[in-house]
């Protein structure tokens, strides 16, 4: 190893002899050579594709939404969701509380009052019937306090 | 800012920037995301970068930030030169080539035994061409602080790589006679 190569390895050179150093080196120690020649190989091997430019440039020329779009369309769906709810919130305020509603009933008036007229009917027929019954069992009655007496 | 403008001050340093990324974040795709996102932020700010007075140093300071931060977010392997140089599509002779790829593992392994902040300081001088100044603006660290890193580094490095290529020769002496 030379005084030259020494000097690079004690960090005694300047800065722009360690550059020529390690850009212009001539062949010496083993150490000296395989290290130039690594940082020559890393760099060479270590670079961006040509592609690499010109898709950032297309991506960064796309036209986006402006940013006052996007702020527009997140206070729009706020305000849309707020009013939603404070709607659901009043109808939920104004809704009558609904009495307790028998089940099976008719929700057409005419109908429920055919049907009531049709059974009111039944049960005054069979009324009428059960008064026939009691006009026979009160004759019968009446003839046999008759026998008795 | 234009995009001439652009490409001259911020796009001209990418190869340096995704190779800082690289020594920082081990592993090519996320420093190509790195890089990425750097100079998406530099064109999105284009306006502060007229005020910047070095932007070389500003891009770079930015790429060890940014990579920082991915690199603390997901642990990656360090994807070894080797792997790279076999890609390669045109060989020279084969023991040359052999040969040479020996050494480069050799110095590969002994820059990977150093520690990190050595690491990047060799990464910056070294292999990047930067001032002692410059890397100290760039990392953060004092000047001292770097020139220490970087004195320490190359005691290391010689020390190792004397002590493997010689090895390495006597070996390949032993075999040949």
């Amino acid at each position: 190893m030379d005084n030259r190569e020494k000097d690079f390895w004690n960090h005694k050179l300047s800065e722009e002899e360690e550059r020529e150093f390690l850009e212009h080196g001539q062949e010496g120690d083993k150490a000296s050579e395989a290290y130039r020649s690594y940082i020559s190989e890393y760099n060479r091997q270590n670079r961006l594709t040509e592609n690499f430019e010109a898709a950032f440039y297309a991506r960064v020329s796309k036209p986006s939404r402006p940013k006052w779009l996007d702020w527009g369309m997140k206070i729009a769906a706020g305000v849309l969701l707020a009013t939603a709810l404070g709607y659901a919130w009043f109808q939920n305020q104004q809704e009558p509380q609904q009495p307790a509603m028998a089940e099976d009933t008719y929700q057409d008036p005419r109908e429920a009052f055919e049907e009531t007229k049709k059974i009111l009917l039944l049960v005054s027929a069979k009324m009428n019937e059960a008064n026939e019954y009691t006009v026979q069992v009160g004759k019968f009655n009446e003839a046999k306090e008759t026998i008795k007496n | 800012m234009s995009q001439l403008t652009f490409q001259n001050k911020v796009m001209i340093h990418k190869d340096k920037m995704y190779r800082y990324a690289f020594c920082i974040v081990k592993q090519r795709d996320l420093a190509l995301d790195v890089v990425q996102d750097v100079l998406m932020t530099c064109w999105e700010n284009m306006e502060d970068l007229n005020k910047v007075r070095n932007t070389e140093a500003w891009c770079m300071r930015m790429t060890r930030n940014q990579a920082l931060q991915m690199f603390r977010q997901k642990s990656y392997q360090w994807d070894r030169l080797e792997n790279a140089n076999n890609k390669k599509t045109s060989l020279p002779d084969p023991m040359q080539y052999t040969e040479s790829q020996e050494e480069h593992r050799i110095v590969q392994k002994a820059i990977e035994s150093l520690p990190d902040f050595q690491q990047e300081a060799i990464m910056l001088r070294d292999f990047q061409g930067y001032a002692y100044q410059e890397i100290a603006d760039i990392t953060g660290e004092s000047l001292s602080n770097v020139k220490i890193a970087i004195h320490r580094a190359r005691k290391t490095l010689v020390q190792k790589l004397s002590q493997q290529l010689e090895y390495g020769q006597s070996r390949k002496g032993l075999l040949e006679s």
